[in-house]
This record gives structure tokens, sequence and C-alpha cells, in this order.
């Protein structure tokens, strides 16, 4: 028990390198700024007060408290603002405050601004809204209350940084753990179904027409290879806590869980959704992982330095 | 341990322990639970009110939409809502998703003909389609059924009325 408690305290307090939180900051603001773009030529069909969806028909679908666009514009109504300037200026506002968080430049007001204008954008535009902007949502968040502009940024050269080790550390953590609970709960719900057992959850995920975009047919006659490719799915997602954690078998589940978000982005055509899971789990594990890879490369150089030198020493060579 | 830093750490795991409740369906749970609503209100601002089941426990069959217009010379055409991205399709199955739902059918319907009257001013009629795309087992396609689109629902709208009838 006494292990138990002594391994979860070193958990929280053990140092991981301030430029996870970097990495993490720079990564999901690029991500929303190339999301941005990619999205941009049908912004106001998603976003518009005359989109696929009236704002009077999915604001009051909205479940969230966020403000949306409508509130915007009423509270701005005395400038008599149109309703589409609202959506330029919380555009404006988004991708400005993005760059700003990229750059680390006011890091924190930028972050909750990011935060604040993708939830009053997703607040209208819900009802075309998927995972990703789950996932964007969540990560805003953390770049709004995180110490992410610790280093690589702007306000990292003005000042010198006061943000004490342990508040680094629970940082990472956090977004690791939350990672871990999601995965588990993936893996969990997954199993639940008899389609991730039998593989019918493949073979039909690659057969909708909303994500077909290689012919997978020839899987109908090796049902064993989808079957294989769900179980796997399973045992990554469900595992994921335990085989992040575990420092012999981070690296193996960092590459399958790429390898699963990458086939998700190729096959199923999710590129946006697979890239953004892609860029978490690396932002979240991979500096963690170079860091106890490189100070294993350097005990084992340190090893067998020495036994070289005190080799040539002896041959009396030095 | 200063003060500070207990706060921080009494947060974190709140905020995870959140997570872990909503991604356990918690919001099941007692949807008229007072204490439930404000943890899912919080939940709304910080991101820990989710539940993750992509894809999960299986895939249902997929809706699509097609839309008939009938023009001013009274020629029909069927159109498809093309975006400029992958995600575009991505994000409008995502509101066809939502014909699934009888409740919502008829309000997400005429949002989508508002929405293709606004874009083909030609049109006086549009009839808004869902057809759903039934994919065989692997069983099944081995003996040669091929996945096919089964017809759903349909509903009329008229430019001078936003609603001509109900099928």
């Amino acid at each position: 028990m006494k292990r138990i408690a002594s391994n979860i305290r070193h958990f929280f307090i053990q140092p991981v390198p301030k430029e996870t939180l970097a990495f993490f900051r720079i990564a999901i603001s690029a991500f929303a700024l190339i999301q941005l773009v990619v999205l941009l030529p049908d912004w106001m069909w998603f976003y518009g007060p005359a989109g696929l969806i009236p704002w009077e028909v999915s604001e009051p679908l909205a479940k969230t408290h966020m403000p949306s666009l409508g509130n915007i514009q009423s509270i701005l109504s005395w400038l008599h603002v149109s309703a589409n300037s609202v959506v330029y200026f919380v555009t404006g506002t988004y991708v400005l405050s993005l760059v700003g968080l990229l750059i680390g430049y006011k890091t924190r007001l930028m972050g909750f601004l990011a935060w604040l204008m993708h939830g009053i954008l997703n607040a209208t535009g819900h009802l075309t809204a998927y995972g990703v902007e789950t996932f964007t949502h969540i990560a805003l968040f953390y770049c709004m209350v995180l110490p992410v502009g610790i280093c690589w940024s702007i306000d990292s050269r003005n000042k010198i940084s006061r943000i004490p080790g342990y508040l680094v550390t629970l940082s990472v953590r956090l977004i690791q753990l939350h990672l871990c609970i999601m995965y588990l709960s993936c893996g969990v719900e997954k199993a639940m179904g008899t389609q991730w057992w039998n593989g019918e959850a493949i073979w039909i995920a690659l057969q909708q027409d909303q994500f077909h975009t290689v012919n997978m047919n020839w899987l109908a006659n090796f049902p064993l290879v989808p079957k294989l490719l769900c179980w796997s799915t399973i045992i990554i997602e469900g595992l994921y806590p335990m085989g992040m954690m575990l420092k012999k078998t981070r690296k193996f589940w960092l590459i399958s869980i790429l390898s699963m978000h990458t086939f998700i982005a190729v096959f199923l055509g999710l590129h946006l959704f697979g890239a953004l899971m892609i860029l978490l789990n690396i932002s979240a594990f991979a500096p963690i992982l170079v860091q106890y890879e490189s100070s294993k490369i350097r005990g084992f150089a340190d090893t067998y330095l020495f036994r070289f030198t005190r080799l040539v020493k002896i041959d009396g060579i030095l | 341990m200063p003060l500070k830093q207990k706060l921080y750490y009494a947060l974190a795991i709140l905020h995870l322990l959140m997570v872990a409740l909503f991604a356990a369906h918690s919001a099941d749970w007692g949807r008229n639970n007072r204490i439930i609503k404000s943890l899912g209100a919080v939940g709304n601002f910080t991101g820990s009110n989710n539940i993750f089941s992509f894809f999960a426990p299986g895939l249902a069959d997929q809706p699509f939409v097609v839309y008939d217009v009938k023009d001013t010379t009274g020629i029909n055409h069927v159109i498809d809502l093309e975006g400029s991205s992958r995600d575009f399709s991505n994000r409008v199955n995502n509101i066809y998703g939502y014909l699934t739902i009888p409740e919502a059918r008829m309000i997400i319907s005429a949002s989508l003909a508002k929405f293709v009257m606004n874009e083909c001013p030609s049109a006086e009629k549009v009839r808004i389609a869902m057809v759903v795309q039934k994919i065989p087992t692997m069983p099944e396609f081995r003996k040669g059924e091929r996945s096919k689109w089964v017809f759903w629902f349909h509903r009329d709208f008229e430019r001078s009325l936003p609603l001509a009838s109900v099928h």
C-alpha cells in the first residue's frame, strides 16, 4: 500500500519536460488554424445566419451554456451590427487569438479568447460539429488554464518564468489522464458491441458511403483481417492507460495508437479528426518518451564508454 | 505542501473525476437531477461532460438526403450539397444523422429546404428525400448481396409556403 502511494506521489511530482506544454500549445493552435483554413470556403454554410441550419433553429437546440453568435448579435444590437458581421468579427477574433496562442504572445488571454470564440461558433454550429470539435474545445480549455506559454513563446522571452515545477508536472499529467479516461471509455463502449467482436464494425465503416475512400471489398473474403483490426482497437483503446503509463510499453502503445489514427484518417477520410488525435497523443506523451529514451541511450553510452576507456587504460594506450 | 499547491491538485482531481463520471454516462443516471445538471453545465465550459462513444457500441445505417428541386420552368433537378473539403461531407452527414430522430425530422428538413431554396433562386419546390444505406454483413456480401439505398421518408416544400405536404 505504501508503495502504491509512493508511486502515485512520484507520478505527480516527478519533473517532466516543460517543452511538453509548449509543444501542446503550438500543436493545438496550429491545428485549429489549419482546420479554419480548410473550412473557410464553406464557413458561412456552417455558421452563417442563413447557413445549412439557420440560427433560429440551431441555437434553441443547443445544449451548451456557451453564448452563441445570435447572443452576440443581441448584445451588439445597439450598434446595428448585421448577423454576417458578427460571424466575421468572431471568426477574426478566433484567428487572431490562435495566432497569438501559436507565438505565445499574452498566452493566457489568447488561450481564453480562442476557447471562447470556438465555443461561440460551436454553440451555433453544433449540429454540424463532430468529435473533432469536442477535442478542440477540450484542448483549447487546457491552453487557457494551463501554463502552456512557459517556453517557446514571446511571453517566456520577456520575463523569467515563475511557474513551479510541480505545476508543469500536474498540467502534463492532467492532459495525459484525460486521454487515458477517454480511450478507456472508448475501449469499454466498443467492447460492449457485437460488431466489434465479429469484425463487422470495421467492415461497415469502410463500406459506408460517407467514409468510403478505398475499395476494401476484398475484406469480406478474409474476415479474420477486420476481426483482428477490431480486436486490436479494443485492446489498444481499452488498455491505453496501462500501456501509456508503463515505461516499457509506452513506445509500443504510442506507435499503435498513432497507427490507428492514421488508419482512420486515410481509410475513413476523417483527416482533421485523425490529425488532431495524433497531435494530442504526440504532445502528451512523446516528449516524456524522448526524455526516457535519451536517458536510456545516455546510460548505455556512459556504460560502454566507461568500459572502453578502462580497456584502453589497461592496454596502456592512454 | 503549500495551500496553493493543494488547491491545484484538488481542482485537477475534481476535473478528472467529472471527465470519468460523464464518460461513464452519468448524465443518464438522473436527467432531472440538479447536481448532475449543474455539473453538466460546468462541463460545457471545461470539456469534461463528454461521452466518448465513437463508432460504439456499433455502427448504424448511414442516412443521406437527396434534394429534388423543381424550378420555375417545371424541370426537376436532383442536386447534392457539395463543399470544398472532405470535412464538409462529414459535417453535412452529421446533420443528416439528426433526421433519424422523428421529433427533429420536420424542423431539420425545413431548414435544409430553406437552404436549398436560397442557394437555387430558380427553385419553386424542393423535395427532401431521406434514404438509408443498408450494408450487407461479410457473409451476406460473399453470397452476392451488395449495399443498397432504402427510401425512408420525404417532405415537400414550396417557396411561397413553408410546407406544402407531408407524407
